[in-house]
């Protein structure tokens, strides 16, 4: 073999190792049976979602689920900041959002426009210290449209794992919309309600530290007594008892039928799965404080589940009769550790009391550098915060939006004036994050579903079957017709047709790139047009061979004339799929998208590895006539 | 095996049947969207809400109808769906409090109790989302236009992208003709269809073109003239047309039938698209540089003679 080829060779079997390397984890994934991933996700969560990671994402229509796309309802949002409200106000509202959807104007200015037509004023409605001219209650209005985008895109955040979605798609699209997708979700009422519901703020106590370093003890001993069961014969064989007498009491039921056989089988896993759940290191009391349980974040889904036994309920109320365990909103520590607060049930002070709240930076000399939100209660909040602050100085009061818990400041002083600063966050994103948390209580987020896409498990399942059916289907004929056409040449084309599909699923799942069914369509309208190149080469090469060239000639000219025919020839659709990807959307994308990676591969498939395999097989033996 | 050997079918002779034969497709295209009154856009361009329900057992529209019918919704549009078990309901109003989907499920529920069934898919679109997605796919449709015409510039000549751009503005008016004609939905899928048809036709085209670009360099100058060279050159790259756009229509003929019902509006504009692309690059693209060029030659030697006689 020359050096050349074998060089050319080297290359692709190192373009193939990585393909393969690509892959492993999109074949290991679909080999995995539900109940395996299940039991990944609870052993290892790192390890499940760093395996999802690298997959083929089905986007979807094909594994079903929902998108939502919702965008600030302006008139809403209009309707409840004004005050003064008249007869004018209510009907210039209703005349601009008609205007509105007929002309696509900015609301604002037109709402502004009807209302200077009907001889009356924008900022009577919405007039406010710092706000006096028309100019100054535009701008603001703007800033409250845009903060509200913000708001719901927070709260939807973090409502979003109420639905258990493995990888809910929640962004900004614009200025002033939000797509949401979940897969599997079809049920479009849980959705509604997750957006329609108003956000609930409230601040808590969180519980005393000996009480919280006492349940942490006896949790810890729960799971040390579980996880070495020698010392816990008893427990292990009361839980065993009940076991066999359910079965017992069902095979009665059911006279021993199969159901009763399939109902205990199940049983007996779910002891199997809780006895799993037991191992070393599960969480950990955060030193600084002893207030916070710290939970390594690939153990998340672990701990839940212990948390929700009822041993660990009965220990709760034995110690902490008056509290309860809340989640952290994020993950700190350099996002290993989840905290998990004991957190006191009564509602302290609730968030619709806030009137405002914004970032700013430190006017301290002792805490210079860092940031900090200040908030403004409404009297009634004042009056609580100070009676709240008085009573528990030092203690930690939580502020939780959505039964989640973002922060858990010390009351440092007690605060009378209704104003109040959370100090000590490290950077500005964070302080903007807060003071967005903190008015998401009391200001509105309103949003409306413009556009809603729900596709079934069946559906989809079906488009998967129908899609992958043809995509092979077509792959055989098109593999049979290139070997009838071009005999032992076209076998050499229909290798590198194999290859490329290999290899667009290859660079799909390095990108995590999500599969649609119009990108399947792509995959297989990729496979009638991949053999273009080769159709061009071989056909070049034919011609030449009628001219009379020797073998070597005809494929050197074929490759070299027909190379430039298949750039310009592709750089053109190339060019469509690009446009397409720009302006497409979802579904469309994903056909863009496959398309591009088909072409690039094919140009590699077509090109570098056909000519390898024939520069291979005419410098080994000598070839008289071509099998083409 | 082969199925065309060395051919000198005279295209160019036969242009001007082609370029008949064209006018009228495009004449039935343009009168059908006229009479039309436009493309008929699915839901995804004019908002509105859309149901697809499987039955348990064969149901016959008339019964949903009447259900409909009855509880008010009088214009919903009921179809079935690849099968008599699964049924489309579309309306074209979204309902004011967003439950519309649920209240014709329920509606339905309860009129034929004996027949369950599973929601399939529902599709709601609001009227501002499918104003800016026809925007986007005329911008879609524009720019890879103007992109694909200034690489066809520089890579070749002005008069070559005037034939390149006549060609695929032919095949997407004829494909969007022929939807018209039969009177199927342009969804957002088929815009993305028309896209690849474009990006297909002109691969076709260039193929060709880059055949000619060869031919004439090669050929020493004046001693064929540009028709005799493009004549020769769409004769030898026929075999490779032929053989790409039967290998590219098998795939798409086999997702026309396999591919579900999903796709098949979908995998019907690509037969239709590659079919009229792969005739029109041709009998169109190629033919027109070459009418171009006399047209504009004749101009120009007008204008020569013109000037010589002012001079005189």
């Amino acid at each position: 073999m020359k050096k050349n080829t074998r060089n050319r060779f080297f290359l692709i079997f190192a373009v193939l190792a990585i393909a393969a390397y690509f892959l492993y984890p999109t074949v290991k994934w679909s080999m995995m049976s539900d109940t395996q991933k299940e039991q990944l996700k609870l052993e290892n969560q790192k390890a499940y979602y760093n395996l999802k990671g690298k997959t083929i994402n089905l986007g979807l229509d094909l594994q079903g689920g929902m998108h939502v796309v919702l965008e600030v309802d302006v008139k809403e949002l209009l309707n409840r900041m004004a005050t003064n409200k008249d007869q004018t106000f209510y009907d210039a509202l209703n005349e601009a959002e008609k205007e509105v959807e007929r002309t696509d104007e900015d609301f604002i200015n037109t709402f502004d426009k009807i209302l200077e037509k009907k001889g009356t004023n924008i900022t009577r409605y919405y007039y406010g210290v710092d706000r006096r001219t028309k100019g100054q209650v535009l701008k603001y209005l703007r800033k409250q449209i845009n903060e509200s985008v913000d708001r719901a895109l927070e709260i939807l955040r973090n409502r979003v794992d109420e639905f258990g979605v493995s990888e809910p798609i929640i962004q900004k699209q614009g200025d002033r919309r939000i797509i949401v997708e979940l897969a599997g979700v079809t049920n479009p009422t849980r959705v509604r309600n997750l957006i329609g519901r108003t956000a609930l703020l409230e601040f808590h106590l969180l519980e005393d530290n000996l009480v919280t370093a006492k349940v942490a003890e006896r949790i810890n001993q729960y799971i040390q007594s579980k996880i070495s069961p020698n010392d816990t014969s008893f427990a292990e064989d009361t839980t065993k008892a009940k076991n066999k007498q359910g079965e017992q009491s069902l095979e009665k039921m059911f006279g021993g039928n199969d159901t009763s056989k399939a109902q205990s089988k199940k049983m007996q896993a779910k002891a199997d799965t809780v006895s799993h759940l037991f191992e070393p290191g599960l969480f950990y009391l955060n030193p600084r404080d002893k207030q916070t349980f710290l939970v390594p974040v690939e153990k998340e889904e672990r701990f839940k589940r212990i948390l929700a036994l009822p041993e660990i309920k009965r220990i709760i109320a034995e110690e902490a009769p008056g509290a309860e365990f809340v989640w952290g909103s994020k993950p700190v520590y350099g996002g290993k550790y989840l905290p998990l607060y004991l957190v006191r049930k009564n509602v302290e002070l609730a968030g619709n009391t806030i009137k405002d709240a914004y970032p700013q930076r430190s006017t301290d000399p002792s805490s210079y550098g860092q940031y900090e939100v200040s908030l403004t209660l409404n009297d009634a909040g004042a009056r609580t915060f100070a009676r709240v602050t008085g009573a528990n100085i030092h203690k930690r009061l939580a502020i939780i939006l959505d039964h989640k818990v973002y922060l858990a400041p010390t009351i440092q002083v007690k605060i009378s004036s209704g104003r109040a600063r959370i100090t000590g966050l490290d950077n500005i994103e964070e302080a903007q994050d807060l003071a967005i948390v903190l008015k998401a209580g009391a200001l509105p987020a309103p949003v409306k579903i413009i556009e809603e896409r729900t596709v079934g498990p069946s559906l989809g399942h079906d488009s998967i079957v129908a899609g992958t059916y043809s995509a092979i289907l077509g792959l055989i004929l098109v593999i049979i017709f290139m070997f009838l056409y071009y005999k032992l040449s076209g076998l050499v084309a229909d290798l590198a047709l194999i290859l490329n599909i290999v290899f667009i699923m290859a660079i799909m799942a390095y990108f995590h790139a999500t599969l649609t069914l119009p990108g399947i369509a792509g995959i297989i309208l990729t496979i009638g047009m991949a053999v273009d190149a080769n159709v061009l080469i071989f056909e070049r090469i034919r011609e030449e061979l009628d001219r009379g060239k020797t073998v070597r000639a005809a494929i050197d000219v074929g490759y070299g004339k027909a190379f430039i025919t298949i750039v310009d020839a592709n750089v053109t659709t190339f060019i469509a799929g690009l446009v397409l990807y720009t302006y497409g959307s979802g579904p469309i994308q994903g056909f863009a998208l496959t398309l591009m990676i088909g072409i690039l591969s094919s140009l590699f498939t077509a090109i570098v590895v056909t000519r390898a395999i024939f520069d291979y097989v005419l410098d080994t033996r000598t070839v008289k006539k071509l099998s083409i | 095996m082969q199925f065309i050997r060395k051919t000198n079918i005279q295209f160019m002779k036969v242009r001007k049947y082609a370029y008949a034969f064209s006018l009228t497709l495009i004449t039935i295209s343009i009168v059908s969207l006229i009479l039309h009154g436009g493309p008929r856009y699915n839901i995804d361009f004019t908002g509105g809400t859309l149901i697809q329900l499987k039955f348990e057992n064969p149901v016959k529209i008339k019964d949903i109808r009447a259900a409909l019918t009855a509880k008010g919704f009088k214009d919903a549009e009921i179809k079935h769906f690849g099968n008599p078990r699964e049924v489309v309901v579309r309306l074209g109003i979204l309902g004011a409090k967003q439950e519309l989907s649920t209240e014709i499920e329920n509606i339905i529920q309860t009129k034929i109790s004996d027949n369950p069934f599973t929601v399939e898919r529902v599709e709601k679109v609001g009227p501002k989302i499918g104003h800016e997605l026809i925007l986007d796919a005329i911008k879609a449709i524009f720019w890879s236009m103007v992109l694909i015409l200034i690489y066809v510039m520089w890579r070749f000549e002005f008069k070559f992208s005037i034939g390149a751009i006549v060609a695929l503005m032919h095949d997407v008016t004829i494909t969007m003709g022929v939807f018209s004609v039969f009177n199927i939905e342009i969804s957002s899928p088929i815009i993305a269809a028309l896209l690849t048809i474009v990006g297909y036709s002109l691969n076709d085209t260039i193929v060709v073109y880059d055949r000619i670009r060869e031919n004439l360099k090669t050929l020493k100058k004046g001693s064929a003239e540009l028709a005799n060279t493009v004549n020769r050159s769409i004769n030898e790259t026929l075999s490779r047309t032929i053989i790409t756009s039967g290998t590219t229509l098998l795939v798409v003929v086999v997702l026309y039938f396999f591919g579900g019902e999903v796709l098949r509006n979908f995998a019907l504009a690509l037969i239709v698209g590659i079919g009229i692309g792969t005739y029109s690059s041709i009998f169109i693209a190629s033919p027109i540089v070459v009418d171009w060029e006399w047209k504009t030659h004749k101009a120009h030697r007008e204008k020569l003679k013109a000037a010589a006689h002012t001079h005189k």
